[in-house]
């Protein structure tokens, strides 16, 4: 049992889940729920029960989309989506993924707007599919798309480089 | 009437035929887009899902920008859209926050920018009877369901500009344009996000549905407003060979514009045919 891992939730994301009725309403209409391995209104009672291993290594926390249907029908404003940025955040900084292809995408995707200002949509594939492995998915989709102009060769670049810059160092 | 301008950075790769059609049919419709000098990518949905802190502050940049120019925003991404209204709400609410982004820009945040999607602006600021009048070529055979998708309507239990499960503005659009618009209930259901990469199986599921819906609703197309719902639905569609337009494009074909042909061509779906039977039609 890990003491206090809903206290560590509740302060670091600001919402409460003992809020919440089990009512179901967020797992009926989430669009995600059946492939999760819990769904959302599980993942709050696990919180409150100091499930913390489970929640974290759950796929839960990383097929969320953030598409915002579980608060917005919530009786008790449980910002859902907010809570699993939470356990994301909480999941990197122990270096657990369950999804760790998720994982690797979104950490790319900063690091091209790190490196740029702007995500370069082109380098963020080539890189993905080397680290992922996943070398050969979508080879025809992209060069039509490459084709139509529509991933372009060089990146757009912020010329504020050192601001963008900043921002990374400031929130680390 | 005036808007400062942010495209993000779909609508200057993937989703280049939304951009294009976004700023000629808000010129022909008297909107002047200044685009925000030197803006940065919003962190989609990376940011927030490894960092909410570095999500708020790199939309806040934007803000900043966009307060800079003295002007509301004007976002045809749903995904920018939904991160730079978050931000705006955090930096509102938080002294640390909005320190730690002023330290950062060294200019003093006012919150005094609205922020708002595209789609908003030309169903308000425009108006459906303005529209109306406007339209040159009515598309009379074209058959068409409104995609809202997620953020759209439901950044929102705040204030949205339209009904959060049952929006109404870019059907009425459409009926403005011409088209027959269909009652389908999966306006505002997810196409899968930002898993279209790592999950793709699970987008494809998802897109399958909404593309099997539209279909049995009679519909020939499905419109959207949004660069990341449409790129999925594209994509994601295993071959259905089922027409995603942008709602711009739509306007642009009603109001007679030249350079249609030009968008639809960038299109990975074929629009040949549905655009042929609207002549007809």
């Amino acid at each position: 049992m890990n003491k206090g891992f809903a206290l560590q939730v509740t302060e670091k994301s600001h919402e409460n889940v003992n809020k919440c009725l089990q009512c179901l309403k967020c797992t009926s209409g989430c669009p995600i729920a059946s492939w999760m391995d819990y769904k959302p209104n599980q993942i709050n009672r696990m919180i409150q029960m100091e499930g913390k291993t489970k929640v974290l290594n759950s796929s839960t926390i990383w097929l969320c989309v953030g598409c915002q249907t579980c608060v917005t029908r919530c009786p008790m404003k449980i910002d859902i989506p907010h809570l699993m940025d939470t356990l994301r955040e909480i999941a990197v900084a122990e270096n657990i993924s369950k999804e760790p292809n998720i994982t690797i995408f979104h950490q790319l995707f900063l690091n091209s707007v790190k490196k740029w200002g702007r995500v370069h949509e082109l380098e963020l594939i080539g890189l993905y599919k080397l680290k992922s492995g996943q070398l050969f998915a979508d080879m025809q989709l992209g060069q039509q798309m490459f084709m139509k102009g529509k991933l372009k060769l060089l990146p757009e670049i912020v010329k504020d480089k050192k601001g963008i810059k900043e921002i990374f160092k400031k929130v680390k | 009437m005036k808007f400062s301008y942010y495209p993000g950075c779909s609508l200057h790769s993937t989703g280049k035929e939304y951009g294009e059609s976004t700023q000629a049919v808000c010129q022909a419709l008297g909107i002047e887009l200044v685009e925000i000098p030197d803006w940065n990518c919003c962190g989609a949905s990376a940011g927030h899902s490894l960092n909410h802190d570095l999500a708020v502050q790199l939309s806040g940049r934007n803000l900043l920008l966009a307060q800079k120019q003295g002007l509301d925003i004007a976002v045809p991404c749903s995904a920018c859209y939904h991160n730079l209204r978050q931000a705006d709400e955090e930096l509102k609410a938080s002294t640390d926050k909005r320190r730690e982004l002023e330290q950062v820009t060294e200019m003093q945040f006012t919150g005094r920018v609205q922020t708002r999607h595209l789609l908003d602006v030309i169903y308000h600021e425009v108006g459906v009877d303005n529209i109306r009048k406007l339209v040159k070529k009515p598309l009379q055979g074209l058959k068409a369901v409104a995609y809202y998708g997620c953020l759209i309507t439901r950044p929102s239990h705040k204030d949205g500009f339209d009904s959060v499960e049952q929006p109404q503005s870019m059907d009425n659009l459409l009926d403005a344009c011409g088209c027959k618009v269909m009652k389908w209930s999966y306006k505002t259901d997810c196409c899968g996000a930002g898993l279209s990469l790592p999950q793709d199986k699970i987008v494809v599921e998802l897109v399958t549905k909404l593309i099997n819906m539209a279909r049995q609703s009679g519909a020939e197309c499905i419109i959207t407003a949004c660069p990341m719902c449409q790129a999925n639905l594209e994509m994601r569609q295993d071959g259905a060979n089922f027409p995603v337009l942008y709602f711009t494009e739509v306007l642009g074909m009603a109001l007679g514009m030249k350079d249609t042909q030009g968008w639809l061509n960038k299109h990975l779906v074929s629009t040949n045919e549905l655009v042929g039977k609207m002549k007809i039609g």
